[in-house]
């Protein structure tokens, strides 16, 4: 195909990652390319994977494919999220909230985390998303009010796969989009290119670009290639408790001598998942068994990997999620422009495998004082660990999809204190500091308790948002 | 801790003044040693916008600086002739019109241009065509985001900006001392540098000494022997002739970069002369061609004698060595095509800050500091590099060693990239962003096969209408605001010097 020729792609899978990318495929791709859609007709179970959590990106990302807060609030069990607060992690049984947050306030050009270090305070403290997590109240961070520390706060939400999935189904352009109901039984490759997918009802479909969106079964992806780089097995156990009201705005994860269990806040109930290290033998039932890692390119031949089909990452931050978009927003900048894809995949895998290896870092990160959880020993993180260790270095790659904020509060959470701080911290007057310390935590404590509770917050939008509706129809 | 800083250029006196600045309380003292012996290079006058964080970083008031380092404003620098002879565009400090659908505009342009006069690249910005028009304004003072979506930085006489910064840290206790370094002491067992001895026989102790003295790399190189890894093969000019003209026209709000047979000319108009230069590789011309060619091409009679420079391209395989840290020249050297050599000081100068030793220098402050500057001369090369391959040009010696050249894999994938599909291959951590890719690969005519697909996503007609609006939005902007030289005067920043004049 030259540009402008037409084409056809072929998404496959009934996962989270397919209907968020046809989603954007529908809406961004030229009409000169057809668009179909293989669905199976059962949901695919490693969508638990995502966690049931989202980084603060997916507003706007979300809000650019039409996908509205107000729908999300309305019309699923969505609620917020300030992050996920950690319970008895590690071996040091360390607690923290690890909440989403802007660049921290800077004093004299140095930034929060060495006055932390300076003055031997915890940084949660000062932390309104922080704050407000822990107490369990929310309020959306006011976007005319650049005092107030709640407008240096983000959150994310908690979600239900298979109800986001629906919504973006629901706003899916279906003029530009064919689907095709059913599942693939084989499919003709020569070499890493595939020539057709047959279906169970012996339909055979071709396209040139296939993109896989299967979850971890990968189903086209794994039969051109199996080159997954495993890092270690896991067993995930899912399970929902209905709640008589909704729980804080934040995630919660404890660890223990299995793994850990996170409780993720919905609307009316709690999703609850266990995980379960595979190394350390326990025999569990009902139990889904994944092999974590990543593979080492997500674009091979004529098909493209989207989410789990390409990595599985444990559900312990919104990383899974963050890696969704992103794939999305790799392969939109990346539409082939013809037949030859040899650059378009190339840059592709690049920024696959930094996006990927970067979030294994965070999660690697998290466990870097248990050795037994099998992370290789790995030159980034070092210079990560070391750097910050040593005086509060917040060393950085480019676009890694965690930023300073997220690394810094994983470091104070984790109990890591930097030996030093910036040198130029010392030029602030220490007791003046210490008063602005003190006021601050005082002021931010305050503010996140007098915020409404999380549950009261989401009755109340939700009553004004059927209100507005109303009147817009009106 | 004590600091002694050697060398008082540019780079000498921008640590002085940071240091004495931002770790007040904290250094024990700064000494810094300089000779009126030694002449300084004055690295290129001209600058990113970079500097201005600096400056605001001190506490500079900008009118004042300017007036008194006859400093004009710069909004990006005009290329001529480099993609093809006669051809010439602005690569400016901001970015080209507006998305279009989340779709970047240069893509919409390329389609654009395949069906009819939609312009050029340079028309969609405000900074190339407030330049164009000798005129300026400040960003904030536009009245819509196009108008507002530039940056600008200075052209300022090197020589004054280091006074002015001698000033500056001297009112904030630098001690200078007058003298010429004959010997080094080094701790054997450490390495460390302990000392040096000047030609007065003073002897400067210091625990951290900052090495700007420039090419000869006195402290890096010559007593740590830190060792070069040379550029020369990519970047290959290896000489400058410098000379000072009388300024004659306008005020330009530009620097211009010409190209030559063997290398290149720049022009960098201040207030009261405009600076001039030629860079070149003496492998395709002699010293005196060069001068001449130089003499040949300036804007009025020059106001001195030519100055010659002699430099490899390349840098010193640590920038930071035990005790002793590399800024300036003494660190690296890539030619100032792209107003990088302050650029370059002031990223020592930030990350020093940012890794300045507690009681000792450590071995994980010299590791960090390096991997972040080597990252960033990297990618200084690659961008300065770019302009010498992206070109038609075959008409010399010069022009044919690059049409051979094999570039480094990193620039090698972003033109791959580019002439595919305008595809910008991005970084974080660099000087230059993409806008900057986009305008030398558009204006040195690197036209790309294709366009970003998505860009067939938008209505058409919605996009001719929205591209004749920015472009009518910029040029009545424009229109209305004041020259150059009537800004300078409104904010007080005229020098009110009278123009130099030869002799």
């Amino acid at each position: 195909m030259s540009q402008q020729d037409t084409s056809q792609f072929l998404v496959f899978g009934s996962t989270l990652a397919a209907s968020m990318t046809v989603l954007a495929l529908s809406k961004s791709l030229p009409k000169n390319i057809k668009l179909l859609w293989v669905k199976p007709a059962n949901s695919c179970p490693s969508d638990l994977l995502y966690g049931g959590i989202s980084s603060p990106e997916a507003y706007q990302f979300n809000l650019e494919y039409g996908v509205t807060e107000p729908q999300l609030i309305l019309d699923t069990d969505t609620t917020f999220t300030f992050g996920t607060h950690f319970n008895n992690w590690g071996i040091h049984n360390r607690t923290w909230m690890q909440c989403f947050h802007l660049p921290f306030a800077t004093t004299s050009g140095v930034e929060l985390h060495h006055f932390m270090t300076r003055h031997k305070a915890s940084l949660g403290d000062f932390l309104i998303s922080a704050q407000a997590g822990e107490k369990g109240t929310f309020a959306h961070p006011p976007t005319d009010n650049v005092q107030s520390p709640l407008s240096r706060a983000e959150y994310g939400y908690h979600f239900d796969p298979s109800q986001w999935e629906a919504v973006f189904f629901d706003n899916i352009d279906k003029t530009r989009i064919d689907v095709i109901n059913g599942d693939i039984s084989t499919l003709k490759h020569n070499q890493d290119h595939i020539e057709y997918v047959q279906l169970e009802d012996g339909s055979k479909l071709q396209a040139d670009l296939f993109i896989d969106c299967s979850g971890t079964s990968s189903k086209l992806l794994a039969t051109l290639n199996n080159d997954f780089k495993k890092q270690r097995s896991v067993q995930l156990h899912s399970e929902i408790q209905p709640c008589t009201q909704t729980g804080p705005a934040c995630r919660s994860i404890k660890g223990n001598e299995f793994g850990w269990q996170s409780v993720t806040p919905l609307r009316d109930n709690n999703h609850i998942v266990s995980l379960f290290e595979s190394s350390l033998g326990y025999e569990q039932t009902d139990c889904q068994t994944y092999t974590l890692g990543h593979r080492n390119q997500a674009w091979l031949g004529n098909c493209v990997g989207i989410g789990h089909a390409a990595y599985v990452l444990e559900p312990i931050t919104p990383a899974p999620y963050i890696l969704l978009m992103k794939d999305i927003e790799r392969l939109l900048e990346l539409i082939p422009v013809n037949h030859e894809t040899h650059i378009e995949k190339q840059e592709y895998n690049r920024r696959f495998l930094n996006d990927v290896t970067h979030a294994e870092l965070f999660h690697q990160a998290l466990y870097s004082e248990q050795r037994d959880v099998g992370y290789d020993d790995c030159d980034k993180l070092d210079r990560k660990l070391t750097q910050y260790l040593h005086r509060g270095i917040l060393a950085s790659y480019d676009f890694e999809p965690f930023n300073e904020q997220d690394w810094a509060i994983l470091h104070a959470g984790l109990g890591r204190t930097p030996e030093r701080y910036d040198r130029m911290a010392e030029q602030v007057d220490f007791e003046k500091t210490q008063a602005n310390l003190d006021r601050m935590r005082a002021g931010i404590a305050h503010l996140a308790s007098r915020m409404p509770t999380h549950h009261i917050y989401l009755e109340k939008l939700s009553m004004y948002l059927r209100d507005s509706e109303k009147h817009g129809q009106q | 801790m004590r600091v002694c800083i050697l060398g008082g250029g540019t780079a000498g006196w921008m640590t002085a003044s940071a240091l004495s600045k931002k770790l007040k309380n904290i250094i024990e003292s700064i000494t810094l040693v300089e000779s009126e012996t030694i002449s300084t290079v004055g690295v290129g006058e001209a600058t990113l916008p970079h500097i201005r964080l600096f400056n605001e970083g001190l506490g500079i008031d900008e009118s004042s600086f300017m007036k008194q380092t006859e400093a004009t404003f710069k909004l990006g620098i005009e290329f001529c002739d480099w993609g093809r002879l006669g051809d010439k565009y602005i690569h400016p400090f901001g970015d080209f019109g507006q998305t279009i659908n989340g779709v970047e505009f240069y893509q919409h342009l390329l389609k654009l241009s395949k069906h009819g006069d939609y312009g050029v690249l340079d028309d969609y910005a405000f900074g190339i065509s407030a330049a164009k028009s000798n005129k300026f304004q400040l960003p904030k003072e536009g009245k819509t985001t196009l108008q507002q979506s530039f940056g600008y930085a200075y052209q300022f006489d090197a020589g004054l900006y280091a006074k002015f910064l001698r000033t500056f840290s001297e009112t904030n206790g630098v001690r200078r001392i007058e003298g010429k370094v004959v010997d080094t002491i080094i701790n054997e067992k450490s390495g460390d540098v302990t000392s040096i001895t000047l030609d007065d026989g003073q002897q400067i102790s210091a625990d951290l000494f900052i090495d700007c003295s420039g090419f000869r790399g006195v402290l890096i190189e010559q007593a740590l022997k830190s060792g070069y890894q040379d550029w020369s093969k990519w970047l290959p000019c290896n000489r400058a002739v410098a000379v000072p003209c009388e300024r004659q026209t306008h005020l330009s709000p530009y620097t211009r970069a010409t190209a030559r047979k063997a290398g290149w000319q720049w022009r960098i108009p201040l207030q009261h002369r405009t600076g001039n230069g030629h860079v070149y590789w003496n492998e395709f011309i002699s010293d005196d061609e060069a001068t001449s060619l130089l003499l040949n091409n300036l804007d009025g009679p020059a106001l001195g004698e030519p100055k010659q420079l002699f430099f490899k391209t390349g840098r010193r395989n640590h920038f930071w060595k035990n005790n002793v840290v590399a800024i300036g020249l003494s660190a690296g050297f890539l030619e100032p095509l792209e107003s990088t050599s302050i650029h370059l000081i002031q990223e020592g100068i930030t990350n020093l800050l940012e890794l300045f030793p507690h009681e000792n220098t450590s071995a994980l402050d010299i590791a960090e500091y390096n991997s972040r500057m080597s990252l960033q001369y990297e990618r200084v090369r690659d961008f300065l590099l770019l302009h010498y391959v992206a070109t038609k040009r075959d008409d010399s010696e010069m022009w044919r060693y690059f049409t051979n050249m094999t570039l480094p894999d990193s620039l090698q994938q972003k033109i791959a990239g580019w002439m595919h599909r305008g595809y910008i291959q991005r970084y974080e951590f660099g000087a230059f962003l993409p806008p900057s890719w986009v305008a030398v690969m558009l204006g040195q005519n690197l036209i790309p096969k294709n366009y970003d697909p998505r860009v067939d996503n938008s209505n058409f007609e919605h996009v001719k209408q929205q591209s004749q609006a920015m472009r009518s939005d910029i040029a009545g902007a424009v229109s209305k605001a004041k020259t150059h030289a009537d800004f300078l005067s409104v904010i007080g920043a005229a020098s009110n010097t009278e123009l130099l004049r030869a002799k």
